[in-house]
């Protein structure tokens, strides 16, 4: 039952919007930390069959080349997830969504370090384009700059949890309407309406791209 | 209010819809709403990079590798024109499609050049200007990979849909000026701003695309190669003069009259017909084409085309502030201030200092004059010094405690425009002791200066100088510079004779004279330091 249920989170990519709903094990993600936290290993399981394919994928654009190149995602993305659901306990829920939007954060936070890491590793340099400036950009960053992106993360930070999950699930994630509904355990069109809002907030929140 | 509100989310739907952006919508948003706008013409840019990453090419869908260039794996020719080739390309680093444009060249210095500027143009990340993500040689080819835009070139849409709407016009060109600005920044020019060359993406983003390649081989074999796009060229090109900033102000002007018109401003059948019209600026003005274009945005457009590069637009931040003032009727100074003159501050203060009851005391030591660049020189500007279209002036400032400077420009509007300081533009308050300041100021890469660009019958210039920031001046400075940015800012107005007032008739908007008032000018403090000036223009 785990095997199928995960085949059918897998392909990741651009979603039919009448596509069923395929996140993995019926219940909201709020029962299942619930449950981690009495300790239940099954609901642990669950959420990271629930999330990885994910994270996964994001990580992918967030990470540099150098450590895509290395196969480290995989590690990577695994690692902060369990780091995540071991301090799950840390993890003060602010409304359905916000889940995704605190793994996202573990997860951006244990790029970074590897970032780092990566810096001080001397075979990395030759690595390093002449393109580039002086660190490791990832494609993200490569692709809009990195002030750009800085000002996105900061406005981001500074919504509500429960409306950065909802941009990010929608936005970064790609998430379909109906998937961020039984994440959020509400209708697809109430969503689409909730994510609109974020996504004015937000806009508010970030400074306008000076010229 | 709320019917902003409304059309606000109706965009941010479209972009979780990962629809087509509304920018007419856009458009119509004003005020606080607009900046919530931006954010989400912002976002919407966001949001289709994020979701690139999230499509991984099928690679078995991509049709078959036709070589391979610099690690891009190149697959299929997209365009083909006099200066070179565009493929579509992969390049697996990003995990994105991009858009390779090659040229062959036989020349190692050229080859060199076009490295060097790829390399420096791949630092510019800015919304409106294509992203350039690398530049190499191999094979006697040079190629510039940049982001692959999905949409259509203005050239394009002009033919298909018409002459476009002034109010889209107005948004075209205050982007292209933001992405100029940009690029003009760098030390470069882009050299080949034409309609074919803008691309109005699938989100509604305008980018200015195709460059860099265009310019550095365009100057090595005359005017055969560009002979398709000699209207865009500005007449001090066709005179022999390297491009400047100003010349790609001239492009985009001519850019924005054919949007609005769908005729060049000059059709000369060869170079000399051309230059000749140039000089006579014998082109049709816009509203007589079409007269119920707002006044101000044909005189914003036309002042781009002028002949001579000084009659221009200080810059291209300075076009984009009087486009912008352009469509709001209902702040008809806009246009006036946005000319503003810039200049003066505690100006003269040692020299006419005396001629104010406000006389400095011994321990608050400021001292500042004001100068024109002008060929070259500096030249000191004392009383009574004519001003001239096209100076470009500064103010010196050195004091000998940390000073806050706020300076106004009274235009006789309600709201005077705040000259100083300048949001983004260095050095803010306090200005710290022992330098002599330059202003305006820096914007973080180039030093300005204000340049007279238009006529009025005067400008009062106050200047409030502190040597500890003023409170209530600061309040209202954040109520008036709302529409204030370091692009409306860079802008200047006013010609004719420098003059310190001496008559105590007042011209100024009551908040200003309010604010005189309140501060207790008229009994200025030790700490506190009022100065006012009235520049009659002469009209010659």
């Amino acid at each position: 039952m785990a095997a199928s249920s995960l085949a059918r989170v897998l392909p990741f990519g651009r979603r039919d919007a009448d596509r069923p709903i395929p996140l993995p094990s019926s219940e909201p993600t709020e029962v299942l930390i619930r449950r981690v936290r009495s300790g239940e290993n099954f609901a642990r399981d669950a959420l990271m069959r629930r999330f990885l394919p994910l994270l996964r994928q994001w990580a992918h654009g967030r990470l540099p080349r150098a450590a895509r190149d290395l196969h480290e995602t995989e590690d990577l993305v695994q690692l902060a997830l369990m780091r995540a659901l071991r301090q799950i306990d840390h993890f003060e829920s602010e409304g359905p969504g916000s889940f995704l939007a605190y793994l996202r954060q573990i997860l951006l936070n244990q790029v970074r370090d590897e970032v780092r890491r990566l810096m001080r590793r001397p075979e990395s340099t030759e690595l390093d384009t002449e393109m580039a400036d002086s660190d490791l950009p990832s494609p993200v960053e490569q692709l809009v700059g990195h002030e750009r992106l800085r000002a996105y993360e900061a406005a981001l930070a500074s919504l509500p949890k429960r409306q950065q999950g909802l941009v990010v699930m929608r936005l970064e994630f790609g998430m379909s309407y109906p998937e961020i509904a039984s994440e959020v355990g509400s209708s697809p069109d109430a969503v689409r309406v909730m994510v609109a809002r974020a996504l004015v907030q937000l806009a508010g929140a970030l400074k306008p791209h000076q010229a | 209010m709320t019917g902003d509100k409304h059309d606000l989310e109706r965009i941010a739907t479209g972009i979780a819809d990962d629809a087509a952006l509304d920018w007419r919508l856009l458009a119509r948003l004003d005020g606080e709403s607009a900046d919530a706008g931006e954010g989400l013409r912002e976002l919407s840019q966001l949001a289709q990079v994020f979701r690139g990453l999230q499509i991984r090419p099928e690679r078995t869908g991509h049709p078959r590798v036709q070589f391979r260039f610099a690690n891009l794996d190149v697959l299929e020719k997209i365009g083909e024109g006099a200066q070179g080739e565009v493929w579509r390309a992969y390049d697996s680093m990003l995990d994105q499609e991009v858009a390779l444009k090659l040229r062959r060249v036989d020349c190692d210095a050229l080859s060199h050049q076009f490295l060097a500027e790829g390399r420096r143009l791949a630092k510019l990340r800015h919304p409106n200007i294509v992203s350039v993500y690398g530049a190499a040689a191999e094979d006697g080819r040079v190629g510039l990979w940049t982001e692959l835009v999905r949409g259509r070139s203005l050239a394009e849409l002009l033919q298909q849909d018409g002459v476009f709407a002034a109010a889209d016009v107005v948004q075209v060109g205050i982007e292209l000026c933001r992405g100029l600005a940009a690029v003009h920044r760098l030390g470069l020019t882009h050299g080949d701003v034409k309609a074919e060359n803008v691309l109005r993406d699938v989100s509604g983003r305008i980018v200015l695309a195709d460059f860099g390649a265009a310019r550095e081989f365009e100057r090595d074999p005359g005017f055969a190669t560009v002979s398709g796009t000699r209207q865009y060229l500005a007449p001090e090109i066709l005179a022999g003069d390297n491009a400047v900033p100003a010349s790609d102000q001239y492009a985009l002007a001519v850019l924005l009259y054919r949007l609005l018109t769908g005729v060049y401003p000059y059709s000369g059948e060869d170079l000399d017909e051309l230059r000749r019209q140039q000089l006579a600026q014998a082109y049709k003005p816009l509203r007589e084409l079409r007269p119920y274009l707002p006044r101000a945005l044909a005189r914003a457009i036309e002042r781009g085309l002028a002949s001579d590069p000084n009659r221009r637009h200080a810059g291209v931040l300075v076009f984009l502030a009087a486009l912008e003032a352009s469509l709001r009727p209902w702040r008809p100074q806009a246009l006036h201030w946005a000319a503003l003159a810039a200049t003066l501050f505690v100006a003269f203060v040692a020299f006419v200092g005396m001629l104010w009851r406000a006389m400095p005391v011994a321990e608050f030591k400021l001292d500042s004059h004001f100068y024109r660049d002008a060929g070259g020189q500096r030249e000191r500007l004392g009383d009574g010094a004519p001003i001239a279209l096209g100076d470009k002036l500064r103010l010196e400032v050195a004091a000998a405690q940390p000073t806050w400077v706020y300076v106004f420009n009274d235009d006789g509007s309600p709201e005077p425009t705040v000259l100083y300081p300048l949001p983004g533009v260095t050095p803010g308050n306090p200005l710290k002791p022992g330098t002599r300041w330059q202003l305006p100021g820096h914007d973080g890469v180039t030093g300005l200066s204000w340049q007279v660009d238009s006529e009025a019958e005067r400008e009062t210039f106050v200047v409030i100088a502190s040597s500890t920031p003023l409170d209530l001046v600061e309040t209202r400075i954040a109520q008036w510079q709302r529409a204030v940015t370091p692009e409306t800012a860079l802008v200047s107005r006013g010609v004719g004779r420098l003059a310190p007032v001496s008559s105590a008739a007042s011209a100024e908007g009551t908040n200003l004279a309010g604010l005189w008032q309140r501060l207790g000018c008229d009994t200025a403090t030790a700490v506190l330091r009022c100065e006012r000036f009235v520049f009659p223009h002469s009209h010659r």
